[in-house]
């Protein structure tokens, strides 16, 4: 019996060694491999909230418009950039002629109109809905109660075909960044026929997936990897130099860095200490993201908070600096503010130029003396011990070890570190259960607003409870102001009184740090939204 | 017999009920909403109103009797994380790569495993035994969240016999199985030196000794093939034990199988899947220890099977 | 043929020399330990664990440094005549955090096996004492608790509980005590027939009394082999949930948060992967070769 089994296995396993030999060789040189740390959840315009599904949406599918390597929006589907009225309020837009998607058949302005409707219709479930929020009578359809109710409210949406090739749309208010916006994914047509034939499955198989993009879906194993191949139908294919492409899946940070090294893969990320053999190499490649690492401090949970000599000294307490160096050691540059480095101001310039420095400078002297005035304020002797909630991952472990370490080194006061899984971390926030929370916001679109408004008095993001009348009225009044110029003033204003407050604290503008094969050109990373760009993107 | 299958049959059910309603229980305590990664930003209200969409806003007894319902029906639902997709579809793409994965490394440890507990049993006490019983041992002392980014690193990269990762062939195989395999060997290695030892000190092989057979044929013929009939009544659970133990071994080499769906599904609170997936282990669990009972019973009479159980 | 009478001696009737034992008499823990000694591997072990034990109690006790105290301009140093282990990316020393990792990580292997044997040597000891009904339902739900994909148990008990030394041992305990529990069922189901144990019955023993001083006992061998296995298994059981995160609270560490912390860096600061596992390993090394050997020792049957 066991003899018998020995042979089995033994053959088995020559059988492997020989396969594994001949495998070996055949490598194909032509094609470009990427690791991407997570699986799509689903291809599905409506649907997707994930970076990477954002960011393969917009290889297969393409907007009115795309954002280019300077994060500018550029015609795509659109023929040129919109007529825009006089109020601000009507985006006029003409579609290129002869539109197709993939399989060949022709793409209209109703496909926009399908989407947008399709993506607000409750039924559909779509997480990121409230962008369409801003076209008029949109929010009436994404708040319907009832299906009745949301027919009702679609005919009065201010999204219209206006014959096959234009497009016409009405805003709720003036959005200074409408335009980019239009390049976002969730701004992308769908094919309705497709959409309904496919039914709850769409967006998940090659064959439910279409666009009308630079590329197409070829193959999905899932779990596992995506390819994709030229689309001949896009508009532009000439000018596609990139002929496939394949994503891998590949989760651990250690291994992805492997299949780089025994070149398995073109494009990875690699974070932390993995980072310090590449550095000053050609092949590494840094991104700052549109993305604030903050901490939150209570003010309701943790009285003492409530003092804003006490916040300043917690804030002045941490070297940035040093926390970047230690915990990410990627070359992240430490928060100067609170709206990150890459973001735009609403008036074309980058809000970080404009605003300068607002953040106070780490100064360990100042915020013990700043800590005992506070205390003195509050009639207390010393700080009661109190919890900062983090996640649980790598590097907010570290991080939480990090400030921990610097509040009781600085200021002599006993923090303690909570690490907690991703989505009890989040839902504390949201329920405002929190003392103090070390958290991180990612942009929506390319403006100021997304950032500052998280910390308006009745904003459910605020978890700090923070609230202040001078700054509320700020962002109030600036919100869809058509004065670009003010709008960007106020924004400045109103992050200097966040900042004086110390109502958040602010750690860095994340940063991700790849390995990119020098062979590929024209291949960029993008700052919000999509992760990479590979349209112009060619292999020497 | 048959008396006692139904009454197995019986217990089963019992038992998966027990496990559905304990894990549905579990899984309706995580903190946070099933939605994925943008649901941190949702407001208030347009998360009430996905919560409705969904039908998680009604009591937890109305959801309870709801899941069971469409469990009777044989429908695990969607997935939340993967909506294009059922947790059936998903289970039958994961699957048979944690079953290939399960299989080859059950190879390896038998091998490896039974010939180290052979060589202890037949020098035992000498330093054979003892080198024998070490590796198998040092086998079960290092992590393998330790020893398989060690195996990529070197394997795959420094050395460049093996691919440090991914799943496109039966190459990609060897390291993940070889890694998993570990604390098996530790496991059969043990269970046929006793095993063996057993039936050495036994008279028949005494008897075969004084008729003069040749070491070799009383190995082979007598000892092994006695010996090794309570290691086969153990691979049935140690088989379970791999195949659901593969979340380290999935992660780090990127193996598309269901050990890291099954973690990840709790992390993002993905009810349908955690739901699904435990349903399914268990399943897979009960039948292969109805399995080894009924096969335990068969080849030892010496185990009588009693009544109900 | 007869015997001359004369060749014949009367012995002296001497009491004491009646009571002399040639040879000591030795009861099964001596025979046991006897064995055990013979037994390299498992001696080893022992030591290895007896020096383990001693420093991880007092190794921080006599280190300069604490195990959270952060030098920040001494990162990552290499191990030295200072730290001897080196440092950690906070500047800690090593030395300190892996000896204080050893405590924590064998604290919750001692917790484990001491919850497994209250809890498995009870729960066998009684189903298998009453018989019957009793021991088929009590059974039937060691059955139910065995179909139960473990670890999904344990992660969503933790997620729910929160990570704490408790939780953990918690996790484990709630299925680990199956195992104990069946071991023990069978041993005093063989036991219980014997005829010390009918004696004890009719001398009027309360089946407490029964339980817990004349069946336990006797199963003892099995239940001390079964807890050396139990502490190792449990401390591993803890490394595997560090590497999910869902560890002990920083900025205490366990071995297996340190060694799923230095798996992380293995290239570019081996010493942070090296002095944890090796720790690590030889501590479960340890008690299984002692494991090994006294169910050897343990166990009639490897009597040569």
């Amino acid at each position: 019996m066991s003899i018998r089994f020995h042979k089995i296995v033994s053959v088995a396993m020559v059988f492997i060694l020989v396969s594994t030999a001949l495998l070996g060789c055949a490598g194909k040189e032509k094609e470009l491999t990427i690791n991407y740390r997570a699986e799509p959840p689903v291809l599905d315009v409506s649907k997707a909230e994930a970076q990477a599904a954002f960011t393969l949406l917009n290889e297969l599918n393409e907007g009115l418009y795309r954002i280019d390597k300077e994060g500018n929006p550029v015609p795509g589907l659109a023929k040129d950039m919109p007529k825009v009225s006089e109020d601000k309020l009507t985006y006029t837009i003409e579609l290129r002629e002869g539109l197709k998607w993939a399989d060949g058949s022709a793409l209209t302005a109703n496909d926009f109109i399908y989407s947008f409707l399709r993506t607000l219709d409750p039924a559909t479930k779509a997480p990121y809905a409230f962008l369409l929020g801003w076209i008029k009578g949109g929010n009436d359809i994404l708040n319907a109660k009832t299906p009745e109710e949301a027919e009702a409210a679609k005919a009065n949406f201010g999204a219209k075909a206006v014959g096959d090739t234009t497009l016409e749309i009405t805003l709720e208010k003036p959005v200074a960044f409408f335009t980019q916006l239009l390049g976002f994914s969730t701004f992308f047509p769908q094919k309705q026929d497709m959409v309904e034939k496919a039914g709850e499955s769409y967006g998940g198989d090659p064959d439910k997936v279409i666009g009308a993009g630079p590329f197409k879906l070829e193959k999905w194993n899932h779990g596992q990897s995506l390819e994709f191949v030229k689309n001949e139908n896009y508009w532009d294919a000439e000018n596609i130099k990139l002929e496939n492409f394949k994503l891998n899946i590949v989760k651990d940070g250690g291994t992805a860095v492997n299949l780089y090294k025994t070149k398995a893969t073109d494009v990875t990320t690699v974070s932390g200490d993995r980072v310090t053999e590449w550095k000053g190499k050609p092949d590494l490649v840094s991104n700052v993201e549109q993305t604030t690492t903050y901490i939150h401090l209570n003010q309701k949970n943790f009285p003492p908070f409530a003092n804003k000599k006490i916040r300043q000294a917690l804030s002045m307490s941490i070297d940035l600096q040093k926390h970047v160096d230690v915990v990410l050691n990627n070359g992240t540059k430490p928060s100067n503010g609170f709206v990150p480095a890459t973001q735009q101001d609403g008036n074309n310039q980058e809000f970080r130029t404009v605003a300068g420095d607002t953040q106070l400078k780490y100064d360990p002297a100042q915020a013990k003396q700043l800590l005992a005035e506070g205390l003195k304020e509050l009639n207390l002797t010393s700080l009661p011990k109190f919890q900062l909630q983090g996640d649980d991952i790598e590097t907010g472990k570290k991080s939480l070890e990090f400030i921990v370490g610097q509040w009781k080194d600085n200021l002599g006061i006993e923090v303690e570190a909570v690490p907690l899984p991703h989505k009890n971390r989040v839902q504390n926030e949201l329920d405002k259960t929190i003392q103090a929370s070390l958290t991180l916001w990612g942009a929506d679109y390319n403006d100021p607003m997304t950032f500052l408004d998280l910390l308006t008095t009745d904003s459910p993001f605020n978890a700090s409870d923070y609230s202040n009348k001078e700054f509320d009225e700020l962002m109030k009044t600036s919100d869809f102001m058509p004065d670009t110029v003010t709008r960007s003033q106020n924004f400045v204003k109103a992050e200097k009184i966040l900042m004086d407050d110390a109502a958040i604290i602010p750690l860095y503008f994340r940063t991700s740090t790849y390995l990119v094969n020098p062979r590929l050109e024209g291949f960029f990373l993008q700052s919000l939204g999509y992760e990479f760009e590979l349209r112009w993107a060619s292999l020497k | 017999m048959l008396k006692f299958i139904f009454h197995r049959l019986i217990y089963m059910l019992i038992t998966l009920w027990l496990i559905i309603t304990l894990t549905f229980v579990m899984m309706k305590n995580l903190p946070g909403d099933p939605f994925g990664e943008s649901s941190q930003k949702l407001t208030p209200e347009n998360r009430a109103l996905l919560m409705a969409q969904y039908g998680l806003d009604k009591p937890l007894w109305e959801q309870y009797l709801k899941y069971f319902g469409n469990l009777l029906h044989g429908d695990f639902g969607r997935s939340f994380s993967f909506p294009a997709q059922t947790v059936t579809q998903i289970i039958q793409q994961g699957f048979p790569v944690s079953l290939q994965l399960g299989v080859v490394s059950l190879c390896i440890a038998v091998i490896v495993g039974l010939a180290l507990g052979m060589i202890a049993a037949l020098r035992h006490n000498k330093w054979q035994d003892y080198s024998a019983m070490f590796t198998a041992i040092v086998g079960i002392s290092i992590p393998s969240f330790v020893l398989a980014p060690l195996l990529s690193y070197y394997v795959g990269v420094e050395w460049g016999i093996l691919p440090a990762g991914l799943w496109e062939g039966p190459q990609y195989m060897i390291l993940p199985a070889l890694a998993l395999s570990l604390g098996t060997i530790a496991i059969l290695a043990r269970l046929m030196r006793t095993s063996m030892l057993d039936v050495l000190n036994q008279d028949f092989v005494k008897t075969a000794k004084a008729k003069g057979l040749s070491s070799s044929a009383i190995i082979w013929r007598h000892t092994v093939r006695n010996a090794i009939l309570p290691v086969i009544t153990i691979l049935g659970p140690i088989f379970v034990n791999i195949i659901t133990g593969t979340f380290v071994v999935e992660k780090v080499f990127s193996v598309p199988g269901l050990g890291t769906k099954f973690v990840e599904s709790i992390y993002s609170n993905d009810y349908t899947m955690i739901g699904g997936l435990t349903i399914f282990y268990s399943i897979v669990l009960v039948v292969v220890l109805f399995l080894t009972d009924i096969i335990y019973g068969l080849v030892d009479p010496r185990i009588r099977l009693r009544k109900g159980g | 043929m007869s015997i001359a009478k004369e060749r014949f001696q009367p012995l002296a009737k001497d009491s004491q020399s009646m009571d002399v034992v040639v040879r000591p008499s030795i009861n099964f823990w001596q025979d046991a330990w006897r064995r055990l000694k013979k037994n390299k591997l498992a001696m080893a072990g022992l030591i290895i664990l007896v020096l383990l034990l001693l420093m991880a109690i007092f190794a921080p006790l006599f280190s300069k440094f604490s195990y959270y105290t952060q030098y920040l301009d001494d990162r990552n140093v290499r191990p030295n005549g200072v730290n001897f282990f080196g440092t950690d990316e906070f500047g800690r020393d090593l030395w300190t955090r892996v000896w204080w990792g050893a405590r924590i990580s064998l604290l919750i292997g001692f917790v484990a096996a001491a919850m497994d044997l209250v809890i498995g040597v009870l729960y066998g000891g009684i189903s298998a004492y009453y018989g019957g009904k009793v021991d088929d339902v009590m059974q039937r739900i060691i059955e139910i608790i065995y179909s139960i994909p473990f670890l999904l148990v344990a992660i969503l008990l933790l997620m729910i509980m929160g990570p704490g030394i408790f939780t953990i041992v918690l996790a484990y305990a709630v299925t680990g005590w199956v195992n104990m529990a069946r071991l023990v069922r069978g041993q005093v189901l063989a036991l219980k027939e014997q005829e010390f144990v009918l004696a004890a019955r009719t001398l009027g023993g309360s089946p407490a009394r029964l339980i817990l001083k004349h069946l336990i006992p006797n199963a003892l061998g099995i239940i001390i082999v079964q807890i050396t296995f139990t502490v190792p298994n449990a401390i591993f059981f803890e490394s595997f949930l560090s590497f999910l995160g869902l560890g002990i609270r920083v900025p205490m560490a366990s071995l297996g948060y340190l060694l799923s912390d230095g798996a992380n860096v293995l290239l570019d600061h081996p010493h942070r992967l090296i002095f944890p596992t090796l720790v690590f390993s030889l501590i479960l090394l340890s008690f299984n070769l002692l494991g090994d050997g006294l169910r050897d020792a343990l166990d009639p049957k490897m009597r040569k």
